[in-house]
């Protein structure tokens, strides 16, 4: 298909009020509708509402100090502080940094195909993007969150994601729109110079790897010793191998159809594991040590990364985004309907001491690295450099899709922060701490949590095995990771709208299996990505490298799959054998790899604006960037030198090696010499990783810092923006259409077909 | 969820370049799933 060249832009604007319509043809209609009407009295009333409402919600949340709160108040402050953040800071950065221009065509438009370029419905692409960026981390994050209180995690996931994560999705969205949709690696080398290209591509490869990593603990963790949740997941590789199937030999193109078909198989498997567990050979096949459910998830990650996506990838895609749009729609109707009470303080004694159990660290900078997700998740860019321009239509609906995107997964983050703050205390710091502390029985875990010096009742050993028998679980002590205490509040909310007590062991592994299918869907697909980058950046090394760049070629395929499934697998394996407990050693390290990452992106962002002239408005994505840097350079800066060993990785390094070496065969929780040596390796490597992202992550911003500098004094590299084409299409910018918007649409709409009027269609989702 | 992507591709083809050879709803989608083995989609975490 030939590129389009840049025509002569015919703009030709003709203005009725405060309504400007812009055509680039004579003879067509407008493709391009600039509304500058004045905001109505009517709207001033709605938004002075919502903004009272969500004062006094947050009122409730922070100084209500009765009873109890009730969890509506979380999600009426979110809501509205989302409204008036979307209405107002969302649209400031429209005006005055993105200036969207309807009359340029998108790369969507520019390149059509049919295929992988296909301008898409907005609320279509909405839906896609959202499905594309939100996972198992804003689910998880918050509940780890949550040992700090309620409070401090409710004002970072809505604050952060308004003036912060929103920011990020929406700026690189749109800088990645004028430039054909290139992805993040490839804009930073173009915006930051080579270094700081190299250094930003490598730094995405290595984060990309410990998130693998992390997310296949977290997996691990909620599956093993549990014959239920291990053949449900099982169950789920069958299920979409006959959904490829289908839709390759059967019925193409039927992706409602096979889903449905799916999400009804995949009900069946939750519900008849229940049976599957309770017989002698279901306990014996499907419980699972760490370990071998570990060797379970490389190789299936590894199989994943070679075969073809039709068979496994694309059709456990569609799955993932049925279960992960209706699970989150159920649980956001659970929550309004059973409307459950905080048992968690609103700020915890952890907050302040940084000693509690579930991951070491004060507040400060820890809380802002725990919820990555939710808040500020520099994945994200990935999403909205690459994938989103390609189907995105107009420049306008980016606000939408971009900040709106994001909104939505801080509100899926608030949920999850709910359902772990409803639980009984002593019973989430049972779950949650890990085994070393709790010694692994029912009995020794009570004793170790009543000891915490929680608010409410002590809890017996006896109650919390009836919480584990509840769910259909033999134990639920030290299941540590998120993803237990998720399903566990879920199990909790939703049993009590749907279907009573007699479902609640549905419910939590219903909701296990909803998390560790679209983790697994992040480790296969991610393993794909991550081997995709390694052959591409080592290609581009010459010589006889160059091969790899050929993806047609399996024995480079299958070699760069197993270096990148190695890699990830050895941290995995490394976290699942750790003395210490691997989530709370390990998921500091996640949070910091994804906010260095965000740190990436928002550089290249501020650069950008600044390039472009718009040093007065550099503050909209310098402020989230500048917090981002503080908060993750603190914390690496704990990591590597704290003189307390549970913060600092180095100091517990050398307190090992030295017990060691003092011929000791146990110190602290090592208890026997395998053990000490596992915890003096595992520590030197986080320590290095530790030390590798901070220092990659200094290098892009010091290549932003001295491309800015350029850029401000007048002799900078110029903008790597593409040209313009003009747009010889229509559609509305924001989720509703507005009047003017229909007026103009029907005029698109009464064009005869062969003039290039656009067909009522729309695309619809799934572009894999 | 993707049900109407073939219809849409004829349709493009048919007004981007009209007369020329269109791909079965059977092709369509393998190319689809080709082209997605050649670059994939990144996903989050």
């Amino acid at each position: 298909m030939a590129t389009p060249t840049a025509a002569p832009s015919d703009r030709i604007e003709e203005t009725v009020g405060d309504i400007t319509y812009v055509r680039t043809e004579r003879s067509r209609p407008p493709v391009a509708v600039i509304d500058r009407s004045p905001i109505t009295t009517k709207h001033k009333v709605v938004f002075a509402v919502v903004a009272v409402l969500g004062a006094i919600a947050w009122a409730m949340i922070a100084f209500f100090r009765g009873e109890t709160v009730n969890a509506v108040w979380f999600v009426v402050a979110a809501v509205c502080t989302y409204v008036i953040g979307y209405r107002f800071y969302a649209r400031l950065i429209e005006t005055k940094v993105v200036q969207p221009r309807d009359d340029i065509a998108t790369p969507a438009e520019v390149f059509e195909n049919g295929t992988d370029y296909l301008p898409t419905d907005r609320r279509v692409l909405y839906g896609h993007h959202f499905a594309a960026i939100a996972g198992a981390g804003p689910l998880v994050g918050p509940v780890l969150a949550t040992q700090m209180g309620y409070l401090p995690g409710a004002i970072w996931i809505i604050i952060g994601a308004v003036v912060a994560g929103c920011v990020q999705d929406y700026l690189v969205l749109s800088i990645s729109v004028r430039r054909r949709g290139r992805s993040l690696g490839q804009m930073a080398r173009d915006e930051l110079g080579l270094v700081g290209g190299i250094a930003a591509i490598v730094g995405v490869l290595v984060i990309m790897v410990i998130l693998l990593a992390v997310l296949a603990l977290v997996v691990v963790g909620a599956l093993s010793e549990s014959p239920w949740g291990v053949f449900s997941i099982a169950m789920t590789i069958p299920i979409a191998i006959f959904m490829g199937l289908y839709l390759r030999f059967l019925r193409p193109g039927r992706v409602s159809e096979v889903s449905a078909i799916g999400v009804v198989l995949l009900l069946l498997a939750v519900a008849s594991g229940g049976w599957v567990a309770e017989t002698s050979w279901g306990v014996e096949w499907f419980t699972l040590s760490k370990v071998t459910l570990s060797w379970c998830i490389i190789l299936y990650g590894l199989a994943a990364s070679v075969l073809p996506v039709w068979l496994l990838l694309a059709p456990r895609d569609y799955l993932s985004t049925f279960m992960k749009v209706g699970t989150i729609a159920l649980l956001a109707i659970g929550i309004l309907v059973a409307r459950p009470v905080m048992e968690a303080p609103a700020v915890s004694s952890f907050a302040a001491s940084g000693s509690g159990p579930v991951f070491a660290g004060s507040l400060f900078p820890f809380l802002f690295i725990t919820i990555a997700c939710g808040a500020l998740s520099g994945f994200h860019s990935l999403i909205s450099s690459g994938t989103t321009p390609k189907l995105l239509e107009k420049e306008s609906q980016m606000r939408l899709i971009g900040y709106g995107g994001m909104l939505t997964e801080s509100f899926v983050a608030i949920m999850a922060l709910i359902t772990a703050a409803i639980l009984n205390q002593h019973l989430y710091f049972a779950m949650n701490a890990p085994a070393a502390a709790t010694g692994t029985t029912a009995q020794t875990a009570a004793d170790y949590v009543n000891g915490l010096g929680l608010s409410g009742a002590p809890l017996s050993g006896q109650e919390i095995t009836e919480a584990a028998r509840s769910v259909g679980e033999e134990t639920i002590v030290s299941r540590t990771g998120g993803a237990p205490t998720l399903a566990f509040g879920m199990s909790e909310v939703l049993h009590q709208v749907f279907g009573g007590t007699g479902l609640k062991a549905f419910w939590y592994h219903f909701a296990i299996m909803f998390e560790a299918l679209f983790i697994l869907t992040t480790v296969d697909a991610g393993t794909r990505v991550a081997r995709f980058m390694l052959s591409d950046g080592l290609g581009n090394l010459g010589g006889p490298m160059k091969k790899l760049r050929d993806p047609s070629w399996r024995a480079g395929a299958w070699a760069c799959s197993i270096v990148v499934v190695a890699a990830w697998g050895s941290i995995l394996l490394m976290g699942v054998t750790d003395p210490l407990g691997g989530i709370n050693t390990l998921f500091p390290l996640f949070g910091i790899a994804n906010q260095l990452l965000a740190a990436i992106a928002l550089t290249v962002a501020t650069v950008v604006v600044i390039k472009r002239g718009l040093l007065k408005w550099a503050w909209i994505p310098a402020i989230p960037l500048m917090w981002d840097l503080v908060v993750t350079m603190t914390a690496s800066w704990q990591k590597i030198f704290s003189g307390d060993p549970k913060v600092g990785y180095w100091t517990q390094h050398f307190q090992y090696r030295n017990a060691k070496d003092a011929g000791e065969t146990a110190f602290g929780a090592a208890k026997n010499i395998g053990q000490l040596d596992a915890v003096i390796r595992n520590t030197f490597i986080q320590g290095t990783l530790s030390v590798i992202f901070a220092v990659l992550v200094l290098i892009v911003f010091a290549a932003g810092v001295t491309m800015s500098l350029r850029a401000i004094r007048g002799h900078g590299a110029p903008l790597a923006e593409d040209e313009t084409v003009p747009s010889r299409m229509f559609a509305p910018s924001g989720m509703f259409t507005t009047s003017a918007e229909k007026e103009v649409q029907k005029q698109w709409d009464a064009l005869p077909q062969e003039h290039g009027g656009r067909s009522a269609t729309s695309a619809g989702i799934g572009g894999h | 969820m993707g049900d109407n992507h073939y219809q849409r591709y004829v349709e493009h083809r048919a007004r981007a370049h009209p007369g020329t050879a269109v791909m079965s709803e059977r092709d369509y989608w393998r190319h689809r799933h080709a082209a997605a083995d050649a670059d994939p989609g990144a996903r989050c975490c």
